[in-house]
């Protein structure tokens, strides 16, 4: 069982919540904390129901951001809004990172502004961000996914159909690659 | 790594973005948008940016997001 706190971003929810393997999260992170900003974005019923399932079972956590944690908040989008060539980032995926970074959680977003966050922003090199691609590679590499090497490609493809979600072409071959390696050591 | 670099890393990534963006995505349905919709449709395709896309379509993240989904446009990352 992991000890790892994570903390998520709503377009990550978005996609989790329609695919299948969903319950694996939770075997990556002992908890997930859906900050209050995260959580008012979320409006479609299946999703919601998701989000309450697991708030109702204590593997999300609502969590509300206070001072600090808004003053770095804000200090992370006017950093990044001071780059004209980056992606906007907004106050929830803002939250997402300046708890990551102040407390050490891993933050699960889809948000390219956030990606590009910790490679900009001094110290933030430190934070761990991770997206869909990186966690399904990580619960493969751990046993939580259970596929052999020559099925491995599927894992991402079913992610992919029932999320429609798309992974660049490079970074899934370069992904499956490690992972395959990762499999032949064992 | 220098800001130079990071930029020219994000830019190749954006590129292969936006090349799968516009592959999959339902030109005729886009088409048939009212202006400003359509208009946001294309400036996702070319960006990326779901945060502006959503505030200049005035849609909610997870509306925007059906919406890509019937416009058949994928979210790349």
């Amino acid at each position: 069982m992991s000890y790892e706190i994570a903390v998520s971003d709503t377009c990550f929810l978005i996609d989790w919540a329609k695919y299948s393997k969903r319950d694996i999260l939770f075997k990556l992170f002992l908890a997930v904390y859906i900050p209050e900003e995260v959580l008012n974005e979320v409006i479609s019923e299946n999703v919601l129901k998701w989000i309450v399932s697991m708030l109702r079972q204590r593997k999300f956590i609502l969590y509300t951001a206070r001072g600090p944690e808004l003053d770095e908040a804000r200090r992370i989008m006017d950093y990044m809004a001071r780059i004209p060539w980056i992606r906007s980032i907004e106050t929830p995926e803002a939250i997402c990172l300046a708890l990551g970074y102040l407390y050490g959680y891993t933050v699960i977003t889809e948000n390219i502004g956030a990606h590009q966050a910790v490679d900009v922003i001094p110290g933030y090199k430190r934070v761990r961000v991770m997206k869909s691609l990186t966690i399904l590679k990580e619960a493969i590499i751990k046993g939580y996914i259970s596929t052999s090497i020559e099925e491995i490609e599927r894992v991402f493809e079913e992610y992919e159909v029932e999320t429609k979600h798309l992974f660049p072409i490079d970074e899934l071959t370069r992904v499956i690659t490690e992972v395959k390696k990762c499999l032949l050591m064992r | 790594m220098s800001l130079d670099e990071i930029k020219k890393k994000w830019e190749k990534f954006e590129k292969e973005a936006r090349k799968l963006r516009k592959k999959y995505a339902d030109w005729e349905f886009i088409r048939r948008q009212p202006p400003l919709i359509r208009e946001v449709l294309l400036y996702y395709i070319e960006t990326g940016d779901i945060r502006r896309s959503c505030r200049f379509a005035k849609l909610n993240i997870e509306e925007f997001r059906e919406l890509l989904r019937k416009a058949n446009i994928p979210v790349v990352n």
